[in-house]
């Protein structure tokens, strides 16, 4: 079943929060709506869900208007941040709240609702309340509930943000296998980026009520549209600069008086923001090598150890050397920065 | 107009008008009635209620000494309900035990017998003053008017002080008090500057909510005040005298009690707001035994005051079975034949207060669920009036709400009068804001999504509530129905002025029999009105383990 978001306008009072949004979501996707709190994120998806009144616009599910639809008609699964379990139902009843709902025949849902608990490992499980559950089994239970009903849609506001790192992994695994298996379109809530790329096919960054930039994992990590985008997705390094490039590719860029390669994915002129990632930028100890810049801290992280630089502009980076150096670098060592030319970005500010 | 469509379509939008035109027929209406007739009625003379007002000695003197009253019942309930809430809290003592039932024994006991029971120890007839006088050869001085007065209401009320600073002291984090002592404070030092300031605006609370609870007091007033003029007690005759009632000094003595209730719920609310600190993580204190000469005069102290406060018990027990000759009781002499006619003769009143505190219940419940629900979880541009106009109520005593309803339905086009649709009106009004706090509390810590997830799968909104919401709401409903019960069955002041003959309630008939001075009587129903309050009570903490006091 694919979404379609024509022209979509939803306000709070006054305020505009969804401003003439418009997206297709082909049938089978899992579609993730990324932006930090306040972006209309939730707002979206809630209005998908049918909990959010639309101002004005339309909202097609396989090609049928649901713009009106009330919520319950629409035969979504949603699956919520806190759960929503409800409390005083066994983890079976839960999931067979909405088979019950349907007026699914007994047997039926006795089956149905076993095979759902089997899935997400829960089938010895049934007859506790939800208060006697982890929470991610709880996050399990709401994905069963959500999925028993076979819905057209299956929608998840920042499911994962409640657990901690380990369960959020584990949780994100099912979601992604279980999604898979059944081939349900999917939009999912979040505004964390690791979460985003890990399971996403595609992925719409949100910027105060509009999409920012809309595409794969790849797309949106390797080539960002903008600095926002960037800045988002993987904690980039922006550095001001003026840049003169009347044709998309490789630029050079004057920073702190010193030359630096970059590359341009479109034509800008005049202010503009060159995108460098910690992991991009090499430490170079031989003078002359790069931007000239002096360590002022250091986080060993196992994996990798972080750097925080200052420029001679005063201008702070971070920079992140993969492996274990035999030497860290002190604090006040001088070192010079060489960017790689072809994953320097410099996009319009 | 595309915009208004959903609106109109919703069922929410509907109910929450019917939920507004219910509160403005039945709680506005009256009030505005009071207020309008306060500034427009006039005398045979000509003359405004506010004119007479000023031109009269007795009013100005009656407000005089009813904020007297209040001063000096809130001084002296903050004298015992806080060093009894402190004990409590942070010591061991023996019959400790006794305290803990204090919020129950002041929910079962109605006010208008704890009057009477006081009456029947210290009053013209009672024990102790016969003892002394035909005994002693004693001239014990007189129990009606200031002395009967404060020592009634200070143990009806004291009560609410020493649950509120209860509260305040245990949910109060020891640690900060610790952290005091480790900054080089001692301890009593660090307990009163920094467990003062965090427990005094509960105090204060507590003492203005006693205030305005003895501003609207009826029973006692009318029963001890004597010759002392009070407020309610001057409105009450206005509105129910024997020559007629008196719609102009009714309506002005009505509006002046409203806006003295309000002025201290105004000041009451600017405390509680100003002094909202966060306490965060809650570790309560150790509790230690108590300690040396000080600590157990404390403890004698406390099991005195708990021994007062059950003495309307005992002597209800004792009296109800005490033969009487009139207002003369024979003590040591024993009989059934009180209860006999209570249950056998005339048990008119006890079928009219469960009756009437049923229905009530059942209404006030069901009113106080859908708009709280409505002001909680379905907001629009009305739900904020159904909050504010539900909380009106706090402002009106009984005898305010009575006489408005009277004014408001005794007559006209809405007839009610003679019927007991009234009282059950009256009972439902003065309990509203409670049922709605209570409710909007529960529902406040409902989060939103459980609701959401049942519409997600299919549920309609309405089914969802009724599926979902309500079976998770039910344990703090049943609490509320059964507060708003007791309160219902021992409801006097409002229900003494829109009664009919033949549909006395319970309390009507005590009242009526102290004022005969039937004592015997009087305790014979007073026995069956708390077992009447008592029985659900006992039901719902005992067989279904509700807690009535979250």
């Amino acid at each position: 079943m694919d979404i379609r978001i024509e022209n979509l306008c939803i306000s709070y009072g006054n305020q505009r929060v969804i401003d003439g949004l418009s997206l297709d979501i082909s049938p089978g996707a899992f579609f993730t709506l990324l932006g930090p709190s306040g972006c209309g994120k939730t707002t979206l998806l809630r209005a998908i869900a049918g909990f959010t009144p639309i101002a004005s616009g339309n909202l097609l599910f396989g090609g049928r208007d649901v713009t009106r639809l009330p919520a319950h008609q629409r035969n979504i699964g949603m699956v919520f941040q806190d759960y929503a379990l409800f409390p005083n139902r066994s983890v079976f009843d839960n999931a067979a709240y909405g088979l019950r709902a349907r007026k699914v025949a007994p047997t039926l849902i006795q089956q149905r609702v076993a095979s759902a608990l089997d899935r997400v490992a829960l089938g010895q499980y049934a007859a506790r309340l939800p208060a006697e559950l982890s929470g991610g089994q709880r996050q399990r239970v709401a994905l069963a509930r959500a999925l028993v009903i076979q819905p057209q849609v299956l929608l998840m506001d920042e499911p994962l943000s409640n657990l901690d790192a380990k369960l959020r992994i584990q949780v994100r695994q099912t979601i992604a296998e279980l999604q898979r298996e059944a081939g349900i379109t999917t939009v999912f809530v979040t505004h964390d980026q690791e979460e985003a790329l890990a399971l996403s096919d595609q992925i719409a960054v949100m910027q105060q009520g509009r999409v920012a930039q809309l595409g794969t994992p790849r797309d949106i990590y390797s080539a960002p549209a903008s600095g926002y985008v960037a800045d988002f997705i993987g904690a980039a390094n922006l550095l001001p600069v003026q840049c003169h490039a009347l044709e998309a590719g490789p630029v050079q860029l004057q920073v702190d008086g010193h030359t630096v390669a970059a590359h341009a994915p479109v034509p800008v002129a005049g202010q503009a923001v060159l995108v460098a990632r910690p992991e991009d930028i090499l430490l170079s100890t031989t003078s002359g090598a790069g931007l000239p810049a002096r360590i002022l801290a250091q986080q060993y992280l196992g994996i990798k150890t972080n750097y925080r630089v200052e420029l001679s502009s005063g201008r702070q980076m971070n920079v992140d050397v993969h492996g274990d150096p035999i030497a860290a670098l002190a604090r006040g060592t001088k070192v010079d920065l060489v960017f790689n030319p072809q994953k320097t970005l410099v996009l319009a500010s | 107009m595309k915009r208004l469509a959903p609106i109109l379509r919703s069922p929410w939008t509907w109910l929450s008008l019917a939920v507004l035109a219910v509160l403005l027929v039945f709680l506005v209406w009256p009030v505005l009635n009071i207020l309008s007739a306060s500034v427009l009625a006039r005398s045979d003379e000509g003359l405004s209620g506010w004119q007479i007002m000023l031109s009269d000695p007795r009013y100005p003197r009656a407000i005089g000494n009813t904020l007297l009253l209040g001063a000096g019942v809130t001084l002296l309930a903050v004298a015992i309900g806080v060093p009894l809430a402190y004990l409590t809290a942070r010591h061991r003592y023996p019959g400790k035990a006794l305290v803990s039932i204090l919020p129950l024994i002041t929910l079962i006991i109605p006010e208008v017998i704890g009057a009477q029971t006081w009456l029947m120890i210290l009053g013209n007839n009672g024990v102790l003053t016969r003892a002394l006088r035909d005994g002693l050869g004693l001239d014990p001085p007189s129990f009606y008017g200031w002395p009967g007065l404060l020592t009634v209401m200070t143990f009806t009320y004291y009560a609410y002080i020493y649950i509120g600073t209860l509260a305040a002291i245990r949910g109060f984090d020891a640690q900060l008090e610790e952290a005091a002592q480790s900054l080089g404070t001692s301890p009593p030092v660090s307990r009163l500057k920094v467990m003062a300031p965090v427990v005094m605006p509960a105090v204060l609370a507590s003492a203005l909510l006693v205030f305005t609870m003895v501003v609207g007091n009826f029973a006692t007033s009318m029963i001890l005040g004597h010759r002392v003029e009070l407020l309610s007690v001057l409105t009450y005759q206005a509105s129910v005298s024997e020559t007629g009632s008196d719609p102009v000094m009714q309506s002005t003595l009505a509006t002046t009690s409203i806006g003295l209730v309000m002025l201290a719920l105004f000041l009451q609310r600017w405390i509680v707001s100003r002094g909202r600190y966060e306490i965060t993580q809650g570790r309560a204190a150790p509790e230690t035994p108590i300690r040396g000469p000080g600590g157990l005069a404390m403890a004698g102290a406390a099991l005195a005051v708990m021994a007062l406060s059950m003495l309307p018990l005992g002597t209800l027990a004792v009296g109800a079975f005490t033969r009487a000759h009139g207002p003369v009781m024979r003590w040591g002499e024993w009989t059934v034949a009180h209860l006999e006619r209570v249950l056998i003769n005339a048990p008119g009143p006890v079928f009219n207060s469960v009756l009437f505190a049923g229905a009530a219940t059942l209404i006030a419940i069901a009113f106080s669920t859908l708009a709280s629900y409505l002001i909680v979880k379905k907001r629009n541009v009305l739900t904020p009036w159904l909050d504010y106009l539900s909380s009106i109520p706090l402002a009106l005593s009984g005898t305010v709400i009575g006489i408005g309803l009277l004014m408001t339905f005794g007559h006209g086009a809405f007839d009610l009068s003679g019927t007991a649709s009234l009282i059950v009106l009256a009972y439902i009004v003065r309990r509203l804001p409670f049922g709605v706090r209570n409710a909007s509390s529960t529902l406040f810590n409902l989060p939103d999504s459980i609701e959401e997830a049942s519409i997600s799968l299919g549920v309609p909104p309405l089914m969802s509530f009724i599926k979902v919401v309500l079976p998770l709401m039910a344990p703090a409903i049943a609490a509320a129905a059964v507060l708003t019960w007791t309160t219902s069955v021992s409801e006097l002041s409002a229900s003494v002025i829109v009664y009919s003959p033949g549909h006395e309630t319970l309390p009507i008939q005590i009242f009526r029999l102290i004022d005969s001075g039937l004592m015997a009587q009087a305790s014979a129903y007073g026995l069956v009105l708390i077992t009447v309050i008592l029985a659900p009570v006992l039901l719902a903490t005992r067989v279904f383990n509700i807690r009535l006091f979250a």
